[in-house]
């Protein structure tokens, strides 16, 4: 059994950023079935009709692999971008007002679209479109009422077909690799263990509250709209399964991600990146790459809505990120834009691209995020050898300083 | 393109105020630049934290030049190893012609660097982190530098 100490310990390894994240979606996993399960006890089993759910379970299972499928190629964008460096090649070797206007647009294509995978990274895309106008609130409305029905329709297909799903979890086969699982999953729910039910419930409310918190922070968010998030969400299974759905389809994209990607949170070294990626292309190629850095510094609504356009009308971005792109208001944008910071970098020889590598700034953690994916394997390797020895040194010399910002300043001030 | 013969540290200070948000890092930038490394041998040691001083206006005056260079409409940068040379070069002869140079860069670098870390006391939810990263950002350091500046600044100047 782990002493406190040593959990605490063990959680400030992992981090508890993270820890909060799987807790949360767990909690956004778990909780909706145990909700519709105690409905199920109390109102009684004849309530859910097979024939009343058949749209509802069409319908979700559309909707499930229309997002799971969008979510995996949203995910893949940072490959599919290798492909597509068509101006680096000439903006190094003959620069000039032109190739630099292309070249330009070429970064805003690619940086854009990332303004919107930090909501869709941290799941809190569906309350960022609930706007303060009527027509968008009678909006939410139907999507809540949409949203609760297709919920209901799952639970009915999943009650109906009960001695199936018994039989199936029941199977050896099956049972030897999700019984485990399974069990002490359902297990939460079905077995009336209030403290950690209650501990999962009390999870879920605070991951809604945070969204509708990031919400208010972007856009005029109403009371009643946040009430309506709240009950919506309690009772979502088919939010869940979307959830856990995307999860599942995204499996080949991390696996591919674990070898070809980097991630480093907190970023802290921008200006280093350049040198670190030239040497580690240096050691692996013998000659090495021209590197572009790229952010925002005064990115104002009217320009936004020239790359939106720009966005819309490219058949290459994930038509999920498309879309996404045409319905966020133009202030929005501005104000993630803002907020999150976000910068880039390119390695390329010619057009030949061998490293992507955005940074942005993550508001609902505050701790900034640099992602980096690479062309193979061996260039991925030899920049986390040269980074590590880079981030040990400047690690070292960072746990002299006071731990917080508050205290830093305050001990400069004594100065 | 040529950089005026004399510099003054206000100028160079002034250079930090605005910086491109495109730059453009040519295949023949090394991690280690001889002529830098010499450069920082020679003087580094006679203030702390001299060297990140000059590694600091060394980025951002090459920086500069390239930005002179290169679609100066479009607020872009192309920096490669002879313009990095070229910003040594300005340097370097402003400090040999003044004696007094080194110091003055030196005490207004940090004043600079002071000032910019104490602004950032007004944005909401600051991490030390966060911080480090914006200096580096603004000053052209790496975070290295960037954590041996404070350290500077939290010591008895």
């Amino acid at each position: 059994m782990l002493s406190i100490t040593d959990a605490l310990k063990l959680a400030k390894e992992i981090g508890f950023a993270r820890i909060a994240r799987y807790a949360t979606f767990a909690a956004k996993l778990v909780v909706p079935f145990g909700i519709w399960y105690l409905i199920a006890q109390w109102i009684g089993k004849s309530i859910f009709v097979f024939s009343y759910a058949i749209p509802g379970v069409v319908g979700s299972v559309i909707e499930m692999s229309f997002f799971g499928s969008q979510i995996y190629f949203a995910g893949s964008y940072d490959y599919a971008i290798m492909k597509r460096i068509e101006n680096a090649g000439q903006m190094f070797a003959s620069p000039g007002e032109r190739i630099a206007k292309q070249y330009e647009q070429e970064c805003d294509k690619i940086l854009v679209p990332y303004l919107y995978t930090v909501p869709l990274a941290t799941g809190g895309l569906g309350p960022k479109f609930f706007p303060s106008t009527k027509a968008g609130r009678i909006t939410s409305l139907l999507n809540a009422v949409v949203e609760t029905y297709l919920s209901y329709s799952i639970i009915t297909l999943l009650y109906d077909n009960r001695k199936f799903i018994r039989e199936v979890f029941g199977n050896r086969m099956f049972g030897l690799y999700f019984i485990t699982a399974s069990q002490a999953t359902i297990g939460w729910v079905t077995s009336y263990s209030v403290p950690t039910f209650a501990v999962m419930l009390i999870i879920l409310l605070y991951a809604i509250h945070r969204d509708a918190h990031t919400l208010s922070e972007l856009t005029e968010f109403p009371t009643r709209a946040r009430i309506l998030l709240y009950f919506v969400s309690l009772f979502s299974v088919n939010a869940s399964l979307n959830l856990a759905c995307c999860r599942l389809i995204d499996i080949p994209r991390a696996i591919k991600a674990h070898q070809y990607s980097l991630t480093y949170r907190p970023f802290v070294d921008p200006l280093t990146v350049h040198l670190i990626i030239q040497q580690a292309v240096r050691n692996v190629e013998g000659s090495t790459c021209n590197v572009t850095f790229y952010s925002y510094k005064q990115l104002t609504l009217e320009r936004l809505e020239q790359i939106a356009v720009m966005v819309r009308s490219d058949r290459r971005i994930p038509r999920l990120l498309r879309f996404i792109a045409s319905k966020h208001p133009g202030a929005q944008v501005l104000e993630m834009a803002n907020r999150e910071n976000p910068s880039l970098y390119l390695g390329t020889i010619d057009n030949r691209c061998l490293f992507v590598g955005l940074v942005m700034y993550w508001p609902d953690e505050k701790i900034r995020v640099g992602r980096f994916y690479f062309d193979n394997v061996y260039v991925r390797v030899e920049f986390h050898k040269i980074m590590q020895t880079e981030r040990d040194r400047s690690r070292q010399l960072e746990e002299e300083l006071p731990r917080s910002f508050k205290s830093l300043i305050e001990s400069m001030e004594k100065r | 393109m040529m950089y005026p013969d004399t510099v003054s540290v206000g100028a160079l200070m002034s250079l930090y105020e605005s910086t491109p948000h495109m730059v453009l890092y040519d295949k023949d930038m090394e991690i280690k630049n001889p002529q830098t490394e010499e450069l920082l041998r020679k003087w580094g040691s006679r203030l702390n934290p001299l060297d990140v001083v000059l590694q600091s206006v060394i980025s951002r005056v090459a920086e500069s030049i390239a930005e002179k260079s290169l679609a100066p409409s479009q607020d872009i940068s192309l920096v490669n190893a002879r313009f990095r040379d070229m910003a040594i070069t300005v340097v370097r002869r402003e400090a040999e012609g003044d004696e007094d140079f080194l110091t003055r860069l030196h005490d207004c670098w940090l004043t600079e660097f002071k000032t910019t870390l104490m602004n950032l006391v007004s944005t909401e939810h600051m991490t030390v982190d966060e911080a480090i990263y914006r200096l580096a950002m603004r000053f052209r350091i790496s975070a290295t530098s960037t954590t041996r500046a404070i350290q500077s600044l939290l010591t008895v100047r």
